[in-house]
């Protein structure tokens, strides 16, 4: 965990010959803007939402990388701007193919590449009822990344299906059916197995247990654990759940109004936060713990979290920061420094807060 | 002892499909202390919503409808009031507010227009002083720039001041209760906690009763004094939050406890999980319907269904053939040791499915299960 950000925030980015061999994925000043139009005949482009201002974090081969930040922060777009589903702006997205033998800019890839890429990359949505085609049985979801990628004949993919379902803990025999015949856990399966299929080495995984119930969120976190074990997978875990995260993630990275405020290793980031809105963010959690609630003390935030076609101007978080100070906080934006090893903090006055 | 606000006996609200009856809400029975802030806990399909819904008598005939019970409200029954009646409780007495504020506020009406309707209704005032009213209680929900913001549309205020909004209709008519359906749901965690920490606030200064419907166990443990674990459309499990979160005694709530990812806690071993997912309430299992997913069950749970009884000192109740032999806040959950009596998953479900055949066979010769019940 050294130079995590500052080789993205010093060296040139297209510059990858000191991508580490366990790194996997780089991305470096990622920025993704969606154009705000005007007018019926004649649009003309009145501003922007900034849902991602300059974003650079790596993730190690092997790891889980939790992604954290409350609606509107950006972590979702950031999710889509790195598997191409949205383009990006600007920035890059290094990608180490197993496909392809090489590292790949994903950002700026010919549709080729990216079809190529996309063997490796891989992602499970939140919804588990809206991403799966209700006219389609399980089967053919299941398949159709390997149909698409041409991969093994008929028979050979029918038995793919098979196993792939033994592996997400779902029975052969389901391979018939239609999603609406299945539970909400059991359909977030689906969508894990459909992920699998091409034998990715990454996975995007957004808000994959946040539509679940508890007794379920359990069982699908576990089989996550199991998977990754097992097929030695990366994960970038993207949630507003603090908590899971931390059950899940090597590395936590905490965003803001497009603007990435800390990252650290999972303990530090949970023993010792240094940002004052990852203060506010974990106090905010509550514990199923009626002793240890009764003694907490909550941070509550002033107001709304701002418009991101508008942010605040210096530091994004200014206008709600209990500990902002006028004429710096307001003017400027302060940068992530590594202020501890491997904990980069984007702030003019951080302070290690205990908030349990 | 008080006398109780609301005392719910023996509820049942069903609902006719087309695939059979529902049986979202069958034979629960609770009170409710002036001032006391129940939470109402459980998975979807646990029956949790369907229990305000009929307090409210907000159950549509045909469609779903309350079979057997009582709910006495101040010792009217809730149930047996005509529809006047009734209209002065809900809003006046009795309040209630949704997971999505949104869909709950008319779009084309002023906040304004919506709190003075509500106050002119239940309060018998002119519209101008019902105005005065609704500021006052856009304040006390601390909405900034209330005499202003009274006369905006419910899409001009973000998700959290829409709960606030609400809150402020429920509590304008000053309810003795206030029952809020996962009122947080749908916000931010920031959110949540502002959210939380005003309706405790208001609670406290008011004396108003809250029946706060969740699935969350963390919001209840700091804001409720008493819990109902709900599964299936019964009550499983009653005590105060510390009894229940440090001691629980039925093998559901000790298992959703256990399977929550905590944020003080740094959980790298596996998470402890209920295998299986809820029953459909149309086709519930014979005896204690937990069982099929309970690893402690024996041959008696796949052929009654457990009364809910008292248990130990307090006030806790619990709905449970072994809850007296088993000892499960003594089970280290965490170390996954057999030998402190958790039985593996796979072996559990090996035993269950054997046991559900004999419960099955048994059931086969003897089985109204509704005489069983003793709630």
């Amino acid at each position: 965990m050294t130079d995590t950000v500052d080789t993205a925030q010093t060296g040139q980015a297209a510059d990858v010959s000191d991508l580490p061999d366990d790194v996997i994925l780089r991305v470096s000043h990622l920025v993704k803007e969606f154009p705000i139009n005007k007018g019926v005949f004649f649009k003309k482009q009145v501003g922007a939402v900034k849902a991602v201002s300059d974003i650079s974090f790596e993730v190690k081969k092997g790891q889980t990388l939790g992604l954290v930040g409350e609606s509107g922060c950006g972590k979702s777009t950031t999710a889509r701007a790195i598997l191409r589903l949205l383009e990006p702006t600007s920035g890059d997205v290094w990608f180490r193919s197993d496909t392809l033998d090489t590292v790949v800019n994903v950002a700026t890839a010919s549709k080729g590449q990216l079809r190529d890429v996309r063997e490796d990359l891989q992602i499970v949505f939140q919804d588990p009822y809206a991403s799966l085609n209700p006219r389609m049985t399980v089967s053919s979801i299941i398949s159709e990344p390997l149909t698409v990628h041409d991969e093994g004949d008929k028979k050979s993919r029918v038995d793919e299906v098979k196993s792939l379902l033994k592996v997400v803990g779902l029975q052969p025999e389901h391979a018939n059916r239609y999603p609406h015949e299945f539970s909400g856990g059991q359909r977030q399966r689906i969508g894990i197995a459909r992920a699998l299929a091409l034998n990715p080495s990454f996975i995007v995984l957004d808000e994959p247990v946040s539509a679940l119930d508890v007794s379920i969120q359990a069982q699908v976190l576990n089989l996550l654990d199991d998977l990754q074990a097992e097929y030695n997978l990366t994960y970038l875990f993207i949630a507003h759940d603090l908590s899971v995260v931390r059950h899940i993630s090597d590395r936590v990275a905490v965003m803001y109004l497009g603007r990435m405020v800390e990252i650290s290793d999972n303990e530090q980031l949970y023993d010792s936060p240094m940002h004052p809105y990852t203060h506010a963010l974990l106090s905010a959690v509550p514990i199923p713990d009626p002793t240890i609630e009764a003694k907490r003390e909550r941070i509550l935030l002033e107001g709304d979290i701002p418009s991101p076609a508008n942010p605040p101007s210096g530091c994004r978080f200014h206008t709600r920061c209990p500990i902002a100070v006028e004429g710096k906080c307001d003017v400027d934006e302060p940068q992530l420094e590594e202020l501890e090893p491997g904990h980069w903090v984007a702030c003019f006055y951080p302070e290690v807060k205990n908030v349990f | 002892m008080t006398e109780p606000l609301l005392d719910v006996e023996n509820l049942r609200t069903y609902f006719s499909t087309e695939e059979g009856v529902v049986r979202a809400v069958d034979g629960i029975s609770f009170e409710l202390k002036p001032g006391e802030r129940r939470g109402v806990v459980g998975e979807s399909g646990s029956g949790k919503s369907v229990t305000a819904m009929s307090i409210m008598r907000l159950i549509e005939p045909p469609a779903g409808e309350i079979v057997t019970g009582t709910i006495d409200y101040r010792g009217d029954n809730l149930l047996t009031l005509d529809e006047d009646d009734m209209q002065s409780i809900r809003g006046g007495k009795i309040a209630m507010i949704f997971q999505d504020p949104m869909t709950a506020l008319n779009p084309v009406y002023t906040i304004g227009d919506q709190l003075t309707e509500t106050i002119v209704l239940h309060q018998k005032v002119s519209k101008k002083d019902a105005r005065g009213i609704a500021i006052k209680a856009l304040e006390d929900v601390q909405i900034p720039n209330a005499p202003a913001r009274l006369d905006d549309y419910p899409h001009q205020f973000s998700g959290g001041m829409r709960q606030r909004v609400m809150i402020a209709m429920g509590l304008s008519c000053n309810p003795d209760l206030l029952i809020a359906d996962e009122p947080t749901t749908a916000l931010d965690v920031t959110t949540q906690a502002q959210i939380m920490d005003l309706m405790f606030k208001l609670s406290e200064e008011r004396g108003t009763a809250v029946l706060l419907i969740t699935h969350d166990l963390g919001v209840v443990a700091g804001f409720c004094d008493t819990i109902q674990v709900m599964y299936a459309g019964g009550i499983v499990e009653y005590g105060t939050v510390d009894d229940v979160y440090h001691n629980p005694q039925h093998p559901y709530t000790w298992g959703l406890l256990a399977s929550m990812t905590r944020l003080d806690e740094d959980q790298q071993a596996r998470l402890h999980s209920i295998p299986g997912a809820p029953p459909s309430v149309i086709d519930l299992p014979v005896g204690c319907r937990f069982r099929p997913r309970c690893e402690f069950a024996i041959d008696i749970c796949g052929r009654v269904l457990p009364a809910i009884h008292p248990i130990g000192e307090g006030v806790q109740q619990v709905a449970c053939h072994r809850a007296e032999e088993l000892d499960l806040k003594n089970i280290d959950i965490a170390t996954d040791d057999p030998s402190a009596g958790i039985v593996d998953d796979t072996t559990s479900d090996q035993v269950a499915d054997s046991e559900v055949q004999e419960a099955v066979e048994v059931a086969d010769g003897a089985a109204d299960i509704s005489g069983e019940v003793t709630a």
